[in-house]
């Protein structure tokens, strides 16, 4: 009884100190941002958007933001079709997270999947996957994302598949790797020994030891897929009008930079921000997890 | 040094094929190639004439050997935009001002980032090193289409220090080649600083300080051209991305080049226009990549006379 | 008296602990000896020779203390500035393993001229080109006109440390530091090269400080020889005489180790223990934890340096055995 106490007192606050230090080295100010850029208007975008982000009013084009003399009611000023720069950047950040999302989770989940075959099986596989991975990365893919939008129009779902286009590769090469080294590893030479099949091998062995490998990754390609999504629409080959695409909202507002520079600079500065504070947390995770893993 | 030039051109081939398979496949990708090809409006004629070149009433492994015929021969047809004007002619007058704001922008990448990741390097964790970190993720993380509108706002419009947009002057040159070269100093500075570290903790730096060689000669000479040929791998990626990075900042800037061309190209649904610049410019980065390679031995004598 | 080093001290300042590289060394060298330096790795030979020319190894390193007077001026007290002049030019030194300490991307010749541009000898551009061949040759290269093109990668390894010794004779210095200049190559070529340097001395009277790990070595090249155990000289003195009479129990199994030419073994020490390890606070003798004789006192405080052992006024050693005068070894 007493040793049981005893063990127990002893355990408990050093697992609980650990967790206090995690908590405690945790980037605050990037973290905030993306809840406060990025997380927080993307889910309670009805409720925070004072104005219709589709509509606007002419009477009320070219405003400036509230702060240097425009209507209280626009905070940051409105568009050449009188929206509400403000609501359509809250808007927005639902876009960014969808095409961040939706592209990181195909692309990563078909990279994960080919690496893990490559790495695993070897062989003609691995051969096959190898060269389409050095194909891929070596064709920019704003290329495709042109021929693509010329030939059959851009959508969101075309953006989502370019994104995963770049993604798959990214993974496959890193996941690949990690896979090699495990496959040759103790535990899975004694599951083998024990009859796992290859599949239980791969998903119940492999994977686990490279979670840490997919988080920080995936943490990595956001800003990357943000920025991309926002060139892609920028340049109009992307996230099609009228949604509130922040890429988009910059290329309107490209035209009026002499006289309404708050049109372009506010979604930009959105970007930015995200951009710079999931990179940060990113290196964060990357020194904490995965100190091993290159710059990707 | 032959040998491996020979299958590193053999790559090249291969890539080029496959950026060939994909124009062709997105081209056709939905059931009648003419429409997908031509925008709504387009004349009777043009379509004809299309049909004709890329042999759209054949099955479609002839239409594709027809297609690399014509590829091969450089027949991409003419613009659709600009009826009369051969969509590649179009292309290559403008490369070389795309190329010429290329190159200024890679000079300038490595003009800063060369001294700031030698710096960074020599005087480790010092202010200098943390500059050139914050530096790097800066680089990682500006939309270089909005960074670019920033700068016209600032200097153009407000300072009136340098012209909004166009092509002229060698002002005209400074604000998209610094916006374009930006992105490069962040991968290429850490790549050189970490090379660096690498470089002048070895034998042959003790040595050259040993000789008596000044602390400029051991670092400049000795230590960077070591540290040199890591980077140099790089460069291939690099005007990859200096290709890339021209498409928006073209448009921010209306820069006359490709990048310009091909965007407007796909507003107007020019097809035979968006086809001829992706080839030029996968054919442009796979040589260049060539040329690194190439480079590459020259830099390195271990590898030149393998 | 060519250099006299007293009291030198390099400490080694990393996050966790202050390491005593150099714990309070002293020597001298005279024209046209050679001083042999032996230790096992990890006893602060390098970073002593180093700190002699201050390069101890940076930012960790730091030269806390001593002094090193070549021809009755302190080296340590020199700017930086100042030793770039005596680097390579007064005093040079040989590397460890010629693989790595010859630049891969520059060929021998660039890389000799260099040596004697920095050595300002006078020379014209002709005169560089003909100097650097005649050091080639002086350090038996064959075909030395041709070699100068040679880039590293395409020499042998003997060859490149010849190349590396010509380096540090090119500006005809007054000391030469060898640190385990043969070490990576393979016994012939270490026995040629250990000739050679035996000749240049002869031809040149350059004082040399060869550090090494192997006594075999030392027999055929020192005249003196001092041994280094943890930061602290523990026993100096002329070789014959130390070899006949080691007085501290480390040189005797450093002795005892050296392989006998007819059973050439691969086996280095057998030693019984591992030095200290870097950081450890030490009080004591430095060698008491591995030692046979050692009793408490040993554990508690060092030895002081007892001199003229063999009868010879250069044979010292630290150690508390030494005190009872039966240990002292004695000529007969």
């Amino acid at each position: 009884m007493r040793e049981a106490q005893a063990s127990a007192v002893g355990a408990g606050p050093t697992r609980a100190r650990l967790a206090w230090r995690w908590l405690r080295e945790l980037p605050l100010l990037p973290i905030a941002i993306i809840l406060v850029v990025l997380v927080i208007p993307a889910i309670f975008a009805e409720y925070l958007a004072p104005h219709n982000p589709y509509s606007g009013s002419l009477r009320a084009r070219l405003q400036p933001p509230a702060f240097l003399g425009g209507p209280s009611e626009f905070l940051l000023g409105t568009d050449h079709q009188g929206r509400d720069i403000f609501s359509r950047i809250i808007f927005g950040s639902r876009i960014s997270i969808a095409v961040a999302g939706a592209g990181i989770l195909i692309g990563g989940s078909i990279g994960t999947t080919l690496g893990l075959i490559a790495g695993y099986f070897r062989g003609v596989a691995e051969t096959i996957v190898t060269r389409l991975v050095d194909l891929t990365l070596s064709i920019p893919a704003i290329l495709v994302a042109l021929v693509v939008a010329a030939a059959i129009g851009a959508r969101f779902t075309t953006v989502v598949a370019i994104v995963a286009l770049v993604l798959w590769a990214v993974y496959a090469r890193q996941v690949r790797a990690e896979a090699l080294k495990w496959a040759q590893s103790d535990f899975v030479a004694r599951a083998r020994v024990a009859g796992a099949s290859h599949f239980r091998i791969i998903v119940r062995h492999i994977l686990p030891n490279i979670a840490n490998t997919l988080i920080v990754l995936s943490t990595l390609q956001v800003g990357f897929v943000i920025v991309f999504e926002g060139s892609l629409s920028f340049l109009g080959v992307g996230i099609p009008r009228p949604n509130p695409a922040w890429g988009l909202m910059v290329a309107d507002g490209r035209i009026h930079v002499v006289s309404a520079w708050w049109i372009a600079f506010f979604p930009g500065l959105a970007i930015m921000l995200t951009v710079l504070s999931v990179n940060m947390l990113g290196d964060w995770l990357r020194d904490r997890l995965d100190p091993k893993l290159t710059q990707v | 040094m032959l040998r491996y030039l020979i299958k590193r051109l053999g790559q090249t081939v291969f890539t080029l094929f496959a950026v060939t398979v994909i124009v062709f496949g997105l081209g056709r990708m939905t059931g009648d190639p003419a429409t997908v090809l031509m925008p709504v409006e387009a004349r009777q004629e043009d379509r004809a004439r299309i049909m004709e070149l890329w042999g759209l009433d054949q099955p479609l492994h002839v239409q594709y050997l027809r297609y690399i015929g014509n590829v091969l021969r450089g027949e991409f047809g003419d613009s659709l935009q600009w009826p009369g004007r051969d969509a590649l002619e179009l292309v290559l007058l403008r490369i070389g001002n795309t190329l010429e704001l290329g190159l200024v922008a890679l000079l300038f990448a490595v003009a800063l980032a060369v001294p700031i990741g030698v710096f960074s390097a020599v005087y480790k964790n010092s202010a200098i090193d943390h500059v050139g970190k914050f530096i790097a993720l800066l680089g990682q993380s500006l939309p270089h289409f909005w960074i670019g509108i920033v700068f016209i706002w600032i200097f153009a419009v407000n300072l009136r220090w340098l012209p909004t947009s166009g092509r002229g002057t060698w002002q005209h040159l400074i604000m998209p080649a610094v916006v374009i070269g930006w992105f490069q100093v962040a991968a290429l500075m850490r790549l050189i600083r970490s090379a660096m570290l690498e470089s002048l903790d070895s034998e042959y730096i003790k040595l050259a300080r040993l000789k008596g060689v000044r602390e400029r000669i051991v670092i400049w000479k000795h230590a960077l051209r070591n540290a040199a040929i890591v980077p140099l791998t790089y460069f291939g990626i690099m005007i990859a991305y200096l290709v890339v990075g021209s498409i928006t900042t073209e448009v921010v800037f209306s820069w006359p080049g490709v990048g310009l061309l091909v965007v407007n190209a796909v507003t107007a649904r020019d097809f035979p226009v968006v086809q001829a610049v992706t080839i030029v410019f996968a054919f442009v980065i796979v040589l260049a990549n060539l040329v690194v390679d190439v480079l590459y031995g020259v830099f390195d004598p271990r590898i030149r006379f393998e | 008296m060519l250099l006299e080093v007293k009291d030198l001290r390099t400490y080694l300042f990393t996050k966790r602990a202050t390491v005593k590289a150099v714990d309070g060394v002293s020597f001298y060298l005279r024209r046209g000896e050679t001083l042999g330096i032996v230790g096992e790795s990890g006893s602060g030979k390098s970073i002593m020779a180093l700190s002699l020319l201050q390069m101890e190894p940076k930012p960790a390193g730091r030269i806390v203390g001593g002094e090193a007077l070549f021809r009755g001026d302190d080296l340590l007290r020199k700017s930086q500035g100042e030793m770039r002049t005596i680097r390579g030019r007064r005093i040079s030194m040989i590397l460890q393993d010629p693989q790595t300490s010859l630049n891969p991307v520059f060929t021998i010749g660039n890389q000799l001229n260099e040596a004697f541009v920095t050595g300002k000898q006078g020379l014209a551009r002709g005169g560089v080109r003909k100097a650097v061949v005649d050091v080639l040759r002086k350090v038996n290269i064959a075909d030395p006109e041709r070699r100068v093109t040679a880039f590293p990668h395409q020499l042998s390894g003997g060859m490149k440390q010849r190349v590396v010794g010509a380096i540090a004779i090119s500006c005809s210095p007054d000391i030469v530091i060898a640190d385990e200049p043969t070490t990576s190559l393979d016994l012939t070529i270490q026995a040629q090269y250990l000739r050679l340097i035996k000749r240049l001395q002869d031809t040149t009277g350059v004082g040399v400080i060869f550090i090494t790990h192997d006594f075999g070595i030392v027999a055929k090249m020192c005249d003196r020889v001092a041994v280094m155990y943890a930061g602290k000289i523990v026993e100096h003195g002329p070789v014959r005489s130390i070899f006949n009479h080691p007085s501290h129990p480390y040189t005797q199994a450093l002795i005892n180790s050296v392989p006998k030419l007819e059973e050439r073994t691969e086996r280095l020490y057998s030693i019984p223990g591992q030095p200290p390890a870097p950081g450890q606070e030490l009080v004591g003798c430095r060698f008491a934890p591995r030692c046979e004789f050692a009793d408490e006192r040993c554990r508690q405080e060092y030895p002081p340096q007892f001199e003229g052992l063999s009868r010879h006024s250069e044979h010292t050693a630290d150690c508390w055995r030494l005190e009872d005068p039966t240990w002292r070894p004695s000529r007969h």
